[in-house]
């Protein structure tokens, strides 16, 4: 077990920021904490790097419990914070062998270590300059950089893609898992569903500091009643044909608009073949046939009863 | 280690803002301790100064006065005007006033000096002005033996104008130790300014860049514990004291041409500014903790810099402190520094009351340092609670 999270409750004032959350996460994963803004994700890993004083519950990281001066557990933790944590005026090299020098004493070792995360980070054209002549996304890497330099065994990265542009996103991203397939835990957290869907091996969904769902992607999804929504573009269709759309098995919502037929299935099989029978049935021309699985947005909106992002 | 490496490099990144500081606080000091700095009682007596008199008596007496002393002072003649008389003196554009009444030279021929006295308006306790005072006393008190012996008023003017030279040998030591003056005591003088202004700027930003909220926090999660980091930062502010310290003795070694490290004084010296240097520093750690950007950080420079030179006597002398204003001034660490300078200025040799007082005053600014050290740990940790 890397990290054990119990009952753990923190409140700001009278705002309950984490109310009775729970977490455990093994060796080897990419844990993500999807959540909406302001659901806790940051608070859970504040409290979990002892950053914040919590009220009640325990935390343990590689089987120990971690308090503020939990040195030799801090030594093989990486963090990546929300913000970007770098100094101004500090070049890229020296930002990131600084930081790695908080848990590497030894120079020739630090050196080696700062040169592999340059390179990691893909940031060796730029390692003369200072942060401010970056962009964003140069900048989320520098970041990273900074936080894993030292080899940690678990990394942990709080939004590390907030206003990146795509082409950084997906580096970062690819990093991420590189470092997990070289042996770090990750803990991932995001509001963004793609990424977590495409990253992490277990995901954990927060709302209002509770832990509301756990499992892998599939497992989520397999928690709600909801299979495939399927999208066909129709010229017209009569008020007896929808009529006979909505009385087809499993079907769960149904809309038409701008020539767009819209159908939410339930799980079940063959929910494809009877609507598309249907159409031919009653001879109705359609083209464009689309089919979407239910993503973990739908999981959240069915169990809080609203959506992911706002 | 590492903390104290970050600090050389952040202090490296802002070495042009410090060394505008420095620049300047070095101009003005030498501006200033060239025109203030006298080296000893002959340069001192061939000194001319600034002397107004007011001629209410209009007759040879007074007119014997200004030819005596004209030679050697710059006189000049003025209406009585007192605002514009005390601006001057302020401004030390006037050392002396002084003043003739009437009737004065008919109370002197009549053999009743102590009728009509002369009268003068002067800052209290400057040497010029006591200097000049004692002058003129000198001066009466000849003619006023001469005219006992029965010399005419113009016999004895005449007697005084020939004998001039000669009573230039008279000796100011009694009054005037010839050391008070010299360079490095008034380059000394200044050292708060640069201390206060350098220690709050390089100390503060510093601080205040260590302390950004997201690199702390990236800190805080490292495996170095936080005494070490503490060590480091505590190591690097004293290094750059060390710096600062070093730069002053430097240019007070170009100034005394070298002579002041064989001083008996220097040691003395040494002690005064360091009890200065660790309040400099202090003030930036709290400047480092409270402010919030480089700005803030500019703007308690400035404030504390000038409000504790001036307000200490640095910049103005204590002398023209009134009574209020000394009560309120004897609050201020820099006014004990100012003292203490002077005090080691005039030494000779030194005496266990003198080495007492030293003592007594370095501590004092130095408990000041270590209040404010004090207070800017307490708000560090209270801070720090409020923030888990
Ligand atoms: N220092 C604080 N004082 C008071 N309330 C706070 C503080 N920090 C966070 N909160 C509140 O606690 C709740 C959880 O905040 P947290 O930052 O953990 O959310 P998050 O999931 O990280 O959100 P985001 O996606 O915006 O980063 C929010 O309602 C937030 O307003
Ligand atoms: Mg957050």
């Amino acid at each position: 077990m890397v990290v054990k999270i119990e009952n753990l409750v923190k409140r700001y004032g009278d705002l309950v920021a984490l109310d009775h959350f729970n977490l455990a996460i093994e060796e080897g994963e990419v844990f993500g904490l999807l959540g909406p803004n302001g659901s806790g994700k940051s608070t859970t890993i504040n409290c979990l790097l002892s950053l914040l004083e919590f009220d009640k519950g325990k935390i343990e990281v590689f089987g120990q419990e971690m308090k503020p001066d939990s040195y030799e557990l801090k030594k093989d933790i990486g963090v990546i914070m929300q913000n970007v944590a770098v100094f101004d005026e500090l070049t890229v090299y020296e930002n990131i062998d600084y930081f790695c020098g908080l848990y590497v004493k030894d120079k020739t070792e630090r050196k080696k270590l700062v040169e592999e995360a340059i390179n990691f980070v893909e940031l060796s054209e730029f390692r003369k300059f200072y942060p401010k002549k970056l962009s964003g996304g140069l900048l989320r890497r520098l970041n990273i950089a900074c936080g894993i330099a030292h080899k940690p065994k678990l990394i942990i990265l709080d939004e590390p893609t907030v206003a990146v542009d795509p082409q950084s996103r997906n580096k970062i991203l690819e990093g991420i898992q590189n470092l997990n397939a070289n042996g770090a835990t990750i803990i991932y957290t995001s509001h963004y569903m793609e990424e977590v869907e495409q990253i992490c091996t277990r995901i954990a969904i927060m709302d209002k500091g509770k832990n509301i769902a756990i499992g892998t992607k599939d497992e989520l999804k397999a928690m709600i009643d909801l299979g495939e929504t399927i999208s066909l573009e129709v010229l017209e269709l009569s008020e007896e044909s929808m009529t006979a759309i909505q009385g087809l098995p499993h079907v769960i919502k149904m809309t038409y608009e701008n020539h767009l037929l819209k159908v939410k299935f339930s799980k079940g099989k063959h929910n494809l073949l009877r609507l598309l029978d249907l159409m031919k049935e009653r001879e109705i021309g359609f083209g464009g046939v689309h089919a979407e699985m239910p993503t973990l947005n739908d999981v959240f909106l069915e169990i809080t009863g609203k959506e992911l992002r706002d | 280690m590492q903390v104290f490496k970050l600090y050389f490099r952040l202090l490296k990144h802002y070495k042009g803002i410090l060394f505008i500081y420095f620049v300047i606080f070095i101009a003005v000091t030498f501006i200033i301790s060239d025109n203030m700095s006298v080296s000893g009682g002959e340069e001192i007596y061939t000194t001319s100064l600034n002397v107004a008199i007011i001629d209410y008596d209009k007759k040879t007496l007074g007119n014997g006065l200004k030819d005596y002393f004209g030679d050697k002072h710059y006189l000049t003649e003025i209406e009585y005007d007192e605002d514009a008389i005390l601006e001057e003196l302020y401004w030390r554009e006037l050392a002396y006033v002084l003043i003739i009444p009437e009737g004065f030279e008919a109370a002197i021929l009549a053999g009743e000096e102590e009728k009509i006295e002369l009268q003068s308006m002067k800052v209290p306790g400057t040497m010029t002005a006591d200097y000049f005072q004692s002058e003129l006393e000198l001066y009466m008190s000849k003619l006023v033996a001469l005219l006992n012996a029965g010399y005419s008023l113009d016999e004895a003017q005449a007697v005084l104008m020939d004998l001039k030279e000669e009573k230039a040998t008279v000796s100011l030591a009694g009054f005037v130790n010839e050391n008070q003056h010299d360079r490095c005591t008034v380059f000394f003088l200044y050292a708060p300014y640069l201390f206060v202004a350098l220690g709050i700027q390089g100390v503060g930003l510093i601080l205040l860049h260590m302390n950004g909220k997201e690199v702390k926090a990236r800190m805080e999660c490292s495996s170095m514990p936080i005494k070490q980091r503490i060590a480091g930062l505590t190591a690097g502010t004293l290094f750059y004291g060390g710096i600062m310290l070093a730069a002053v003795l430097i240019i007070a070694g170009i100034l005394s041409k070298g002579s002041i490290y064989g001083d008996v004084r220097f040691p003395y010296f040494i002690l005064n500014l360091i009890s200065m240097l660790l309040l400099g520093l202090s003030l930036g750690f709290l400047a480092g903790t409270v402010a919030k950007n480089g700005n803030a950080v500019s703007g308690i420079v400035n404030v504390a810099s000038l409000a504790l030179c001036f307000l200490g006597g640095v910049f103005v002398p204590q002398e023209v402190f009134s009574d209020g204003i000394t009560k309120v001034a004897r609050f201020i660490p820099t006014y004990w520094y100012v003292q203490t300078n002077n005090e080691i200025g005039a030494m000779q040799t030194m005496n266990t009351e003198l080495l007492q007082k030293i003592l007594s005053q370095t501590g004092l600014v130095a408990c000041y340092a270590l209040a404010v050290f004090a207070l800017t740990v307490v708000l560090i940790s209270s801070r720090r609670k409020q923030m888990r």
